[in-house]
């Protein structure tokens, strides 16, 4: 219910996003990110809802990380709108709604099962907590710097290049530490708790460590080699790939210690 | 004065931050690879499932253990040194030419350096050992304990789910009175330099049937039999109303139940639950004895430690390279 609500307030906000960009583009809409956040407090309290049904951190089936994530993708659209105001690239606020709109179709749909469930043993853990919170709060700046690399990889005007490829870089640099320390940090320390080991090199681990190999490049391309070109571009939009397959691939096409069947 | 001039290319070349990129995507590609190839089976398999050449490669190469391997090792090597050559070359500059101070990014690379050294430490001086236990049963471990179950409990969720194990455990070194302790999933028990984990179970759970001359057959969970044409599967016993969420063993278990299921001619499957005495087809439930076993995975890791304080490292590094660049942020 809740979930359905949140989608067709995101649908609502895309179309009044799609009518002004159509009609000049330059500057922002004065709404639409109000209800992109009005959508983040649900999911925030739709995730605090579940909570107290399971007496536990609602993360830790599909649906439940689907929603956490796009209840964050939308905080930042709104908190990135309301620091650059007249500033704002209308384009990276269409995009990450248009991601947040496409990972709520998919919670919706039934390879994420909605049950409310309690967790299984493994995961009644605060490292497993944190690890989750973490390495989604770092992939959502990721999200929001692939919208933007994208876009700079097909915009033509100077300035608007700037801006873009100054924006892909702060987030970037924001979501690499919060990422390193949910995904690799928090994620080890959970599996030692659980499993005795560190690191087993189980497909999604390892998929998390590309993942996180492909943004330490980008980080040593941009600001030590000073690469700002479409490279760049180019490895943070590979980078974001890559989150995702961490995320739906290997669940549905390789199995490991994460796929809790 | 070439010699001087060849040290000093290859020292350029291992400092460069060119070289590391290079072995980034090396170990990127390379270990994408590694994760569509199973890893760990026996070689019979990978010459059964892929084509003569790449089986061959497969197995040549160590690509079944493809993260021990050379292909693996050897890169990871350079890259070491690499990191290595790079961050002591950039500290040496820094008092060189009192050049500004930016500890972060030296923190992160000192602290993977650290982890690296850590992990191989770690991948040679952990030893485990894994034991099966019922209640009653004893272990001895090193270090002078001796660990004696008392009660292990396994419930699950109405839905069947697992919801804990957990093994109560007495402790004891020497002379001293015995210790009580826990060990369940996610909290394990530290002993000195040991840890236990909850790692396992199995259902060594036994119910006798016999028949109407007298003879006995002894049923293991999972076990099926046929009688009448009707075959019918021992799945476990259960201690609660429904047979379905609980199962504890105790030293002293309340009456169990046995649950089977009976598969009918018309495909149907029907959860049967049976006390002592009761009769499925010609058969009679004369004996049922519970027994449900913990796994202990115990483990001395020496590199715990060093792990640990490298991921502080990174993090601390992570943290201060973020504020530095916070104070000189250019506004998109
Ligand atoms: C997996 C391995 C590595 C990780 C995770 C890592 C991580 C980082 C991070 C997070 C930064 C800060 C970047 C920023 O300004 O936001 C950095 C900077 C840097 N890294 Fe690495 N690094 C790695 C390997 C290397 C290697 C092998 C070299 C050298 C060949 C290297 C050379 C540098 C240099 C020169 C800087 C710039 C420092 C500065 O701006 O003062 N890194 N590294």
């Amino acid at each position: 219910m809740i979930a359905t609500a949140a989608f067709l307030i995101l649908l609502l906000a895309v179309t009044i996003q799609i009518i002004f960009i159509l009609k000049q583009g330059k500057t922002p809409d004065p709404f639409s990110h109000y209800l992109v956040l009005a959508v983040s407090l649900l999911l925030f309290a739709l995730t605090l809802y579940r909570s107290i049904a399971i007496q536990f951190v609602a993360v830790t089936n599909t649906f439940e990380s689907l929603v956490f994530f796009s209840a964050v993708i939308c905080l930042l659209i709104f908190l990135y709108r309301l620091k650059t105001k007249k500033q704002t690239v209308p384009m990276v606020l269409f995009g990450g709604t248009i991601v947040s709109l496409v990972l709520l179709a998919i919670a919706s749909s039934p390879i994420a099962p909605k049950t409310i469930e309690p967790p299984i043993p493994a995961l009644k853990s605060s490292w497993l907590v944190l690890h989750v919170t973490f390495s989604f709060i770092g992939e959502s700046f990721f999200t929001l710097s692939f919208v933007s690399a994208v876009i700079y990889l097909f915009t033509k005007d100077k300035e608007k290049k700037k801006k873009l490829e100054t924006l892909t870089a702060n987030l970037i640099a924001v979501g690499y530490p919060v990422f390193t320390a949910g995904a690799l940090i928090f994620g080890a320390i959970w599996a030692r708790y659980a499993w005795g080991s560190f690191w087993s090199w189980d497909p999604k681990e390892t998929w998390a460590l590309v993942t996180w190999l492909v943004y330490t490049a980008y980080l040593h391309a941009r600001f030590v080699r000073r690469l700002k070109g479409s490279f760049s571009a180019l490895l943070a939009v590979s980078g974001f790939l890559f989150t995702i397959f961490t995320f739906f691939g290997v669940n549905f096409l390789l199995s490991g210690l994460h796929s809790y069947a | 004065m070439k010699q001087l001039k060849l040290v000093t290319l290859v020292y350029r070349f291992l400092k460069s931050v060119k070289l590391a990129l290079i072995l980034i995507g090396y170990l990127i590609v390379v270990s994408i690879i590694a994760t569509l190839i199973p890893q760990g089976r026996q070689l019979s398999y990978y010459q059964k499932e892929f084509s003569p050449l790449i089986g061959g490669l497969i197995i040549r190469f160590g690509v079944s253990t493809f993260f021990r391997s050379f292909l693996f090792l050897v890169p990871l090597g350079i890259f070491f040194i690499n990191l290595a050559v790079c961050t002591v070359d950039r500290i040496v500059r820094r008092f060189k030419y009192k050049s500004p101070l930016r500890p972060g990014p030296d923190l992160i690379h000192i602290g993977l350096l650290v982890l690296m050294i850590a992990g191989v430490f770690s991948l040679f001086e952990r030893q485990e050992g894994f034991t099966f236990l019922a209640p009653g049963n004893m272990v001895k471990l090193p270090g002078g304990y001796t660990l004696e179950l008392t009660s292990f409990t396994y419930s699950r969720y109405k839905d069947g789910r697992p919801r804990e194990w957990i093994s109560k455990v007495h402790i004891s070194k020497g002379n001293s009175p015995p210790e009580k302790a826990f060990i369940e999933v996610n909290h394990p028990l530290r002993l000195g330099k040991l840890n236990l984990f909850q790692y396992s179970y199995r259902d060594r759970s036994m119910v006798t049937i016999t028949d109407s001359s007298g003879n006995n057959y002894a049923l293991h969970p999972g076990e099926t039999f046929k009688s009448e044409k009707l075959s019918y599967r021992f799945l476990r016993l259960a201690t609660d109303s429904s047979g379905l969420t609980t199962f504890v063993t105790e030293k002293d278990p309340p009456t169990p139940a046995a649950i089977f299921a009976k598969f009918q001619k018309d495909g149907e499957t029907l959860h049967l639950r049976l006390n002592h005495n009761d009769t499925l087809g010609p058969f009679t439930l004369t004996k049922l004895t519970p027994r449900l076993e913990t796994g202990i995975n115990v483990v001395y890791d020496p590199g715990f430690v060093p792990i640990l304080i490298s991921l502080i490292l990174v993090s601390l590094g992570l943290l201060l390279t973020f504020m530095q660049k916070r104070k000189g942020e250019t506004k998109p």
